[in-house]
């Protein structure tokens, strides 16, 4: 008896610890399966993106069709990066546009400079507000730059709001979202734009994001290309290839995107006020939007595009250190998991294509529980190597596996920049990047995992992540 | 713990599966990265290549564009054949940009080097940018022998291809062309604007007008709005006494609206003061807009009331169109505004005027 009980006792942990070791194996092989698939998408949407632009790039010389666009740019505390900015945006290739920076009760002297560096005017705005925001304080009018207009408002305490008044105010019926601490290619609005000219039915377009870190700029032009010297900054180089290249572009081949970076995004603005603008509670406001316009569109039953160009066509300021880069993170984790609820009725839903059943159980099960899997998988592996329930070596494929396939992913990245863009000039840099693609794996990667969790934990548990101050690199600040 | 378990009771299968998993990873991490490592030799090999073609060419392509006077037709025996395909995208590259004379005596370096054997050879390979590359090359080059094989392209899945083929037609034969494309302007949504516009401005006013109009009167709404888009491709006032005509006709808001933003000349009063009380209020807005155009004396009574309006854009318009009329001054705009009861018209008047630098 004691030795059958022993026995049953046994074979229960043994069970467990196979489901166990065949759950985070399964799980690992799973996830990657899924970008790789990504990939493939990724790399057909590329690669016939390249056939017509090369077609087209004639067409840069014909623009009385091109659409209007308004360029919005929220702007709090941004004081060392808004001159930079603004004059990028000032300098944007474009026919017809108009650039509308969003004071959102900054508390530094953002408003002042802006009013000193441009000639700034109070002007008799006949303010309407079609979506919410809080109070409008003013419009002032650039007297040296006609298409400049700034919008001083009290605090929202988001983004959000900060758009909503951009939105309130702008003219034109395209509106493009840049972050102030980013600087656009001179060529970036006609490239967002082009999809919304060639496609009817695009309600919003995503452009993908670079890193301007280690860029020379001046005088809000992109002078250099160049790699960070900051390993944190450096690792975001391959986050941001793998997320907008292949991530990004691989659901806009299934019109199953569900981020458009808040950095740059070009939306159709009658579509945005229809579904009640950027939703100021949200703490991802940027993917909340899009999620709200895949519903509306799933719900009236229309056509509808969200597609994504990948160009580099905005650059962006990183984060360098751990603390600023860990807030970002929680932060937005907490987004993902705050939009994913809001719109939870867009899952499996009948009629919502690939974004209710491919794109929404993908974030949910990858991108929101993902980490607790891996982080679980992790320590299950290192218990169980320590404890000898699996032997060393089985521990040992464990961890290989999972840096392994983490680094063919990026790799597989720096293979679609290779294939479209080739952004970094230097045969090194390449070198460079696949060195960071392996190191990585060592602490980063388990680094953002912990944050991804705080900021799942801190969703779970209703509470509002903190924004914290962005320490600047020198890239975009003035000299 | 330890003595709860056998050690170790991980299953051989799993362990398996994992061991192969980190194999095919690493092979296919070190293929991939020698891939990429390849294709940035590759790229720069391909740099270097066409800059030397570049260098070699583009002096004799150029000076193709100036002068009729080359003879070049033996260099094109030493290219490699696939530097023959790099040859033709630069001249299709040249010949893109140049307008003019230089049209000819580009097409006849193209025919001395024997650029039309490489692009009717590219049109019957397997390669979709090839294929591209010869339609636009043959397109340039007028041949009318390979008419029917880029007319069954008219009709390709792929957008890129099936307008490229639309505008190679274009060049082979405008008349022919254009009756045979205009119809499927309407019913292609996908066709991108920027390229219709430029087939359409490629044939000219005198061809595209009646095939235009045409098509613009037997199609429905949602097709004649993407029509109108090329009204400016069109004779202006034939497209016009079409609009005036049609929209007494026809009653689609979309449509009006779009028919009211396309128009560039004056319209009879009766029909734009019809419009200009519109249920809709982009057909209000639009028809401020024309207003604000015409900047006739009798539009003025149509505009002010509009400046009272629901919709602030049909306000806005309004008022951008008073600022706009020549005949209304800035102390007659200042009364104008001082004289109105209507916050909402003082407001967006006060803002119009700011705009256009009167106050």
């Amino acid at each position: 008896m004691a030795g059958d009980g022993r026995g049953g006792a046994r074979m229960r942990p043994t069970a467990f610890l196979q489901i166990a070791e065949w759950l985070f194996f399964g799980y690992f092989i799973l996830i990657y399966f899924v970008y790789a698939l990504l990939n493939v998408f990724a790399v057909f949407r590329i690669r016939r993106y390249l056939q017509v632009a090369e077609l087209t790039a004639a067409d840069n010389v014909f623009s009385s069709l091109d659409l209007p666009v308004s360029v919005i740019v929220p702007a709090y505390n941004e004081s060392d990066s808004i001159i930079t900015s603004t004059r990028a945006m000032l300098q944007v290739e474009y026919p017809d546009y108009e650039v509308i920076v969003v004071n959102d009760g900054s508390s530094d002297d953002t408003l002042q400079k802006l009013i000193d560096a441009f000639n700034l005017r109070p002007f008799p705005e006949a303010y309407r507000q079609r979506v919410p925001c809080k109070k409008v304080r003013g419009v002032y009018k650039s007297a040296l730059f006609p298409t400049l207009r700034v919008v001083d408002k009290e605090n929202g305490g988001s983004k959000a709001d900060a758009l909503n008044a951009g939105i309130n105010v702008c003219r034109y019926p395209i509106f493009c979202a840049v972050d102030a601490d980013s600087i656009l290619q001179p060529d970036s609005l006609r490239r967002a734009v082009r999809p919304f000219l060639e496609e009817p039915n695009t309600v919003a377009t995503g452009g993908t994001v670079r890193i301007a870190n280690g860029c020379v700029v001046r005088g809000g032009f992109l002078e250099k290309v160049g790699l960070p010297s900051n390993f944190l900054a450096r690792v975001q180089v391959i986050e941001y290839l793998r997320a907008f290249l292949y991530g990004r572009m691989g659901w806009s081949q299934m019109n199953a995107v569900l981020i458009i970076s808040g950095a740059f995004g070009v939306f159709d603005k009658e579509a945005v006020v229809r579904v009640g603008g950027y939703n100021a509670e949200a703490i991802g406001e940027d993917m909340e939007l899009v999620l709200r316009l895949h519903r509306h569109f799933c719900e009236s039953g229309r056509d509808y595009e969200i597609t994504f160009v990948p160009d580099p066509i905005c650059w962006t300021d990183a984060p360098e250190d751990l603390n600023t880069l860990g807030k970002q993170r929680i932060r937005w984790q907490h987004g993902l998991g705050q939009s994913l609820r809001l719109h939870k009725d867009l899952l499996f839903r009948r009629n919502s294509g690939a974004v209710g059943w491919l794109a929404i159980p993908f974030f949910y099960i990858f991108e929101l529980f993902g980490p607790v899997v891996e982080i679980a998988g992790y320590i299950f592996m290192t218990i169980a190597g320590l404890s000898g329930w699996i032997s060393w070596e089985t521990t040992g494929i464990f961890f290989c596996l999972a840096i392994g396939l983490g680094v063919m992913l990026s790799t597989s990245a720096l293979v679609l920049e290779e294939m479209s863009f080739s952004v970094y000039p230097r045969v090194r840099d390449l070198f460079k990047l696949f060195g960071v693609a392996i190191l990585e794996n060592f602490g980063y990667r388990q680094i953002t995992l912990v944050w991804r969790i705080r900021g799942l934990v801190g969703w779970l548990r209703g509470k509002t992540p903190e924004w914290g101050e962005m320490k600047r690199s020198s890239s975009l600040t003035e000299p | 713990m330890r003595s709860g378990f056998p050690s170790p009771v991980v299953s051989e299968l799993s362990s398996s599966v994992a061991l192969l998993a980190v194999a095919v990873a690493t092979g296919l991490t070190t293929v991939l990265f020698l891939y990429a490592l390849g294709l940035r030799v590759a790229n720069i090999l391909h740099a270097r290549d066409l800059a030397r073609l570049r260098k070699r060419w583009w002096p004799i392509i150029a000076g193709a564009t100036i002068s009729a006077d080359f003879d070049n037709a033996s260099d094109l025996l030493v290219l490699k054949r696939g530097s023959r395909a790099k040859l033709l995208r630069e001249w299709c590259r040249f010949r893109t940009y140049v307008r003019g004379s230089s049209d000819s005596s580009l097409e006849l370096l193209a025919e001395q080097l024997g650029l039309l054997r490489v692009a009717r050879r590219l049109m019957h390979g397997r390669s979709v940018s090839n294929k591209l590359l010869a339609v636009q090359a043959l397109g340039f080059l007028g041949d009318d022998e390979s008419w029917d094989d880029i007319e069954v392209l008219l009709e390709h899945d792929n957008i890129t291809i099936s307008i490229t083929a639309a505008i190679a037609l274009v060049h082979i034969n405008a008349n022919k062309a254009i009756g045979m494309i205009m119809p499927l302007v309407g019913k292609r949504p996908s066709w991108p604007r920027t390229q219709v516009g430029r087939l359409l401005n490629l044939a000219g006013p005198d061809i595209v007008t009646g095939p235009l109009c045409d098509a613009i009167e037997l199609a429905n709404s949602d097709e004649a709005c993407r029509l109108l888009r090329f009204y400016e491709s069109a004779s202006m006032n034939d497209m016009d006494s079409l609009i005036a005509r049609l929209l007494t006709s026809r009653s689609e808001p979309a449509f009006l609206a779009a028919a009211l933003k396309s128009v560039r000349g004056q319209l009879p009063g009766e029909v734009i003061e019809g419009l200009a009380t519109h249920e809709a209020w982009f057909v209000r807005m639009q028809a401020s807009n024309l207003l604000g155009r015409s900047g006739r004396r009798e539009d003025y009574r149509i505009l002010e009331p509009l400046l009272s309006d629901a919709e602030w854009w049909v306000r806005y318009r309004a008022a951008q169109a008073i600022t706009k009329l020549p005949f209304l001054g800035p102390n007659a705009l200042r009364k104008l505004r001082d004289r109105q009861d209507d916050p909402y018209a003082q407001d967006i008047l006060w803002q119009a005027m700011a705009e256009a630098g009167l106050e």
